[in-house]
C-alpha cells in the first residue's frame, strides 16, 4: 500500500502551474512517490502544444497587448487559454506503473475525474480514448507524456471557461473562423459552472477528487511539499521555457490542420479558385458529416440570399465529393440561383478541399 | 491487550496486516472490519468517513471506502469478496470514533464474504498476529508511541 | 519472425529491454533505430516527429527526436553514447511510418555507436529477446495492431 503525494500548490504564477509537473518528473529518482500535482495558475496565459509552433497557433499580437504569457508545455495537443478557474491535476508517475496501454492509462486517470463529477451531480462519462463528456459537451482535456523516467498525465477540473477569449487568443485564418469557434466552444464544451449554475466550492472539490483518486488507484494519498531537488528543476524548467529556444522551436513533422473542438467535431477552413472568383469554405465537421458551413469570398451570387440557402442546404451531408455534388445539384435545381463564373463543380471543389484538413 | 511497537493488536481479530486492516467474524457469517490501531495512528485526527453502502459488491484487495485526515485520503481495503451488509454510520457522523476506538465504536463495515474459507487463509491472528504486524512496523519504521 | 499477441519482434534485430525499440547494427559502428511494434502500438498513431539535427551527439538514454501522437508525447531515447548520422525525412510525407512499417520505412535514425562495445552490452537479441518481451506483452495485456495505410 504505497502512498501517493499529493502536492497541493494552490495558485501559482502561469509559467510555475506548467513548469511544476516538468520539474518533478525530470527530478524523478526511484525513491520518489508517484505523485499528483493540484495546481492552478493565478493569472490567465496562454499554452501551446509540445510540437505546435507558437506564430502559427496564437494570436501574439493580441496576447503582447494583453499581457498574457504564452507558454510551450512538453505535452501535446493544440493551443489554450488557461486561468485560475481550471484546478489542473498533473499525475507524474514512476514509468511502468501506470497501464502501458494508454486507453487504460487514461481510463485510470480519468475515473476520479468523473466520480468528482458526478458526486457535484454532473452526469460526466468517459469518452474514450480520453475525454469527458457531459451529455454531449466536453468537459476539460487531457494528454500524456514520458518525461525523464516518470510518466505524466494531466488533466483538469473545469470550474469555469472562458469561451470568447479561448477563441480570441488562437490565430485563426479568418474572424468567420474565430466566430464558429465561438460558437462551437459553446455548444460542445461545458464546465461545472455551466451545469451547475455557480462553480463549486475548491476545497471540498479537491477533497473529493483526493477521496476518489484513493478509491482508483488503491492507496492512500497524503500531502506533502515538493523536495528543494524538484523545486531547482521546476526552476531550471522555467528558465527554459522563457527561452526564445523554446518558446520559438520549429514545429515537426506533421499533418492536419484541423481545429479540434472535441472527439468527433472538429473546425475546417479551405479555399478554392473558381473562374468567378475565390471561394472561402469554413466548415464544422461533425462525424463526418457537414454540422455548419460558412462561404465567403469574391464571388457573385445571386439573389442575395442564395449564399444562405446553399450553407443551408448543405448541413447535414457527408464529405464525400459524391453526395455534395448531388446536393449542390439539387439547390442549382431547386432555386433560380445564378453564379457567373462558379459552377456546382467549384462549390464542390471548395467544400472537397477541406476534407484534405480533416483527421482521419 | 497485545501490542506491536506500542500499536494495539488484539489477538482476537484476524488481519491483513500490509493494508493495516483487521477483521472479525460474525455468528452470522458475515465478518466486521475496521482499520488497525496503526493505521489510525499513521492516518492522524480523521475528519471525513466514507464506508461505501448497504448492497454494494466488493473485491478482495479493493476499496471498501475511504477515510480522511487534514493531510491524508486512504482506502479502506476489503480483505474478502463479498457484499456490504452494513457501512457504520456512527462513523459517517463521527468520524473520530476511527481515532478513538479502531477496534470497537469506530468499526467500518460488515461484509457477508462470498468465500470465508479461503481469504481467511491470507490472513493472520493470534500470537502469529502480533508477531507478523511488529516485524512489519519495524520494517516501516511506524511506532504508535512517536 | 516471431508474432506473439500481434506484435512482430523480428528475431535478427537488437533491442534494449528497458525501451521499446529496435537495433539493426550494421558494421562495426553503425545502426538504423526505430520505434517497435509495442512502441507504435502503445502511442498510437503518429501526428508529429521532430528530430534533433544530423551531426548531433546524444548521451546514453538521452532522445534522437519526440514523437507526439493523438494521446501521448514522449522522447526516442537511444540507449548509448552515439552520434546521429542520419533522420528519416520521409516522416514528411507520410507522418504514420512508425505505425504501417515500424521496422522497415518506419525507421527513425541511422547513428554512429561511439563506444560499440559498450552499446552492444546494452542490447538483447533473438530468443532472448523474444522471451523478454512476449513477458512484457503479457504483463501489461498488450495486443499490437498496425494503423492501415492513410
Amino acid at each position: 500500500m504505497k502512498t501517493i503525494r499529493v502536492l497541493d500548490m494552490g495558485l501559482v504564477p502561469p509559467l510555475r502551474s506548467q513548469a511544476i509537473y516538468h520539474g518533478v518528473a525530470y527530478a524523478m529518482t526511484p525513491e520518489t512517490p508517484d505523485t499528483i500535482i493540484l495546481v492552478s495558475p493565478d493569472a490567465p496565459y496562454a499554452c501551446i502544444g509540445y510540437h505546435q509552433e507558437l506564430e502559427k497557433e496564437v494570436d501574439t499580437a493580441y496576447c503582447a497587448e494583453q499581457g498574457l504569457p504564452i507558454y510551450r508545455r512538453e505535452v501535446g495537443g493544440g493551443a489554450v487559454y488557461l486561468d485560475s478557474d481550471q484546478l489542473f491535476t498533473q499525475w507524474v508517475f514512476q514509468r511502468n506503473r501506470l497501464p502501458l496501454d494508454l486507453e487504460r492509462r487514461f481510463a485510470l486517470y480519468i475515473q476520479p475525474l468523473v466520480e468528482t463529477y458526478q458526486e457535484l451531480g454532473i452526469n460526466a462519462t468517459l469518452r474514450p480514448v480520453n475525454d469527458i463528456h457531459v451529455n454531449g459537451r466536453k468537459i476539460g482535456g487531457t494528454g500524456a507524456a514520458q518525461m525523464g523516467s516518470a510518466d505524466v498525465v494531466v488533466g483538469s477540473l473545469m470550474f469555469d471557461f472562458n469561451f470568447a477569449l479561448m477563441a480570441r487568443v488562437l490565430k485563426v485564418p479568418s474572424e468567420k473562423m474565430r466566430d464558429k469557434i465561438i460558437q462551437s466552444l459553446n455548444e460542445y464544451m461545458t464546465t461545472m459552472r455551466r451545469e451547475l449554475g455557480e462553480a463549486p466550492d475548491r476545497a471540498q472539490v479537491t477533497r473529493a477528487y483526493m477521496r476518489h483518486c484513493a478509491e482508483a488507484l488503491g492507496a492512500p494519498l497524503e500531502i506533502q511539499e515538493p523536495t528543494a531537488r524538484e523545486l531547482e528543476v521546476t526552476e531550471e524548467i522555467e528558465a527554459r521555457f522563457l527561452s526564445d529556444e523554446w518558446r520559438y522551436m520549429k514545429g515537426g513533422l506533421r499533418q492536419s490542420g484541423a481545429v479540434k473542438i472535441h472527439a468527433d467535431v472538429y473546425l475546417l477552413e479551405a479555399a478554392h479558385k473558381a473562374p468567378g472568383g475565390l471561394i472561402r469554405a469554413t466548415a464544422r465537421l461533425r462525424e463526418g458529416r457537414i454540422d455548419d458551413l460558412t462561404l465567403s469570398g469574391d464571388f457573385t451570387m445571386l439573389p442575395a440570399f442564395a449564399v444562405g440557402a446553399l450553407e443551408q442546404a448543405m448541413r447535414g451531408v457527408s464529405l464525400e465529393p459524391a453526395a455534395v455534388l448531388a446536393r449542390v445539384g439539387e439547390f442549382y435545381a431547386s432555386m433560380n440561383a445564378q453564379s457567373p463564373g462558379v459552377s456546382a463543380e467549384d462549390w464542390t471543389a471548395a467544400i472537397m478541399a477541406l476534407k484534405a484538413q480533416a483527421p482521419q | 491487550m497485545s501490542t506491536a511497537n506500542n500499536c494495539n493488536v488484539p489477538e482476537e481479530l484476524y488481519y491483513v496486516v500490509q493494508e493495516h486492516v483487521w477483521v472479525r467474524p460474525e455468528d452470522d457469517g458475515t465478518i466486521t472490519i475496521g482499520m488497525t490501531d496503526a493505521a489510525q495512528n499513521l492516518a492522524g485526527s480523521i475528519v471525513t468517513a466514507t464506508p461505501k453502502g448497504a448492497g454494494k459488491s466488493v473485491k478482495k484487495g479493493k476499496s471498501s471506502g475511504t477515510v480522511e485526515s487534514g493531510k491524508w485520503v486512504g482506502p479502506i481495503k476489503s480483505p474478502v469478496d463479498g457484499e456490504i451488509v452494513a457501512a457504520n454510520e456512527a462513523v459517517v457522523a463521527n468520524p473520530k470514533l476511527l481515532n478513538e476506538d479502531p477496534y470497537g465504536a469506530g468499526w467500518f463495515v460488515k461484509i457477508r464474504p462470498s468465500n470465508w474459507a479461503a481469504d481467511k487463509a491470507g490472513m493472520v491472528t493470534g500470537a502469529q498476529a502480533v508477531a507478523d504486524y511488529e516485524a512489519f512496523l519495524k520494517a516501516q519504521g511506524i511506532d504508535c508511541a512517536k | 519472425m516471431a508474432i506473439y499477441a500481434g506484435c512482430d519482434i523480428p528475431e535478427e534485430l537488437y533491442y534494449h529491454p528497458a525501451h521499446d525499440l529496435w537495433v539493426r547494427l550494421e558494421g562495426d559502428d553503425t545502426a538504423t533505430l526505430g520505434m517497435s511494434d509495442i512502441a507504435q502500438t502503445a502511442a498510437g498513431k503518429l501526428l508529429y516527429v521532430r528530430f534533433k539535427g544530423v551531426g548531433k551527439r546524444v548521451r546514453p538514454g538521452q532522445s534522437a527526436a519526440t514523437i507526439e501522437s493523438a494521446k501521448w508525447v514522449g522522447p526516442f531515447v537511444v540507449p548509448f553514447a552515439a552520434e546521429i548520422l542520419a533522420v528519416n525525412t520521409a516522416y514528411e510525407q507520410t507522418i504514420t511510418l512508425a505505425n504501417t512499417d515500424p521496422y522497415g520505412a518506419g525507421w527513425m535514425v541511422k547513428v554512429r555507436l561511439l563506444d560499440p562495445p559498450a552499446a552492444r552490452a546494452e542490447l538483447i537479441t533473438g530468443a532472448a529477446a523474444v522471451a523478454h518481451f512476449q513477458q512484457r506483452i503479457r504483463d501489461n495485456q498488450i495486443r499490437c495492431y498496425r494503423c492501415e495505410d492513410v
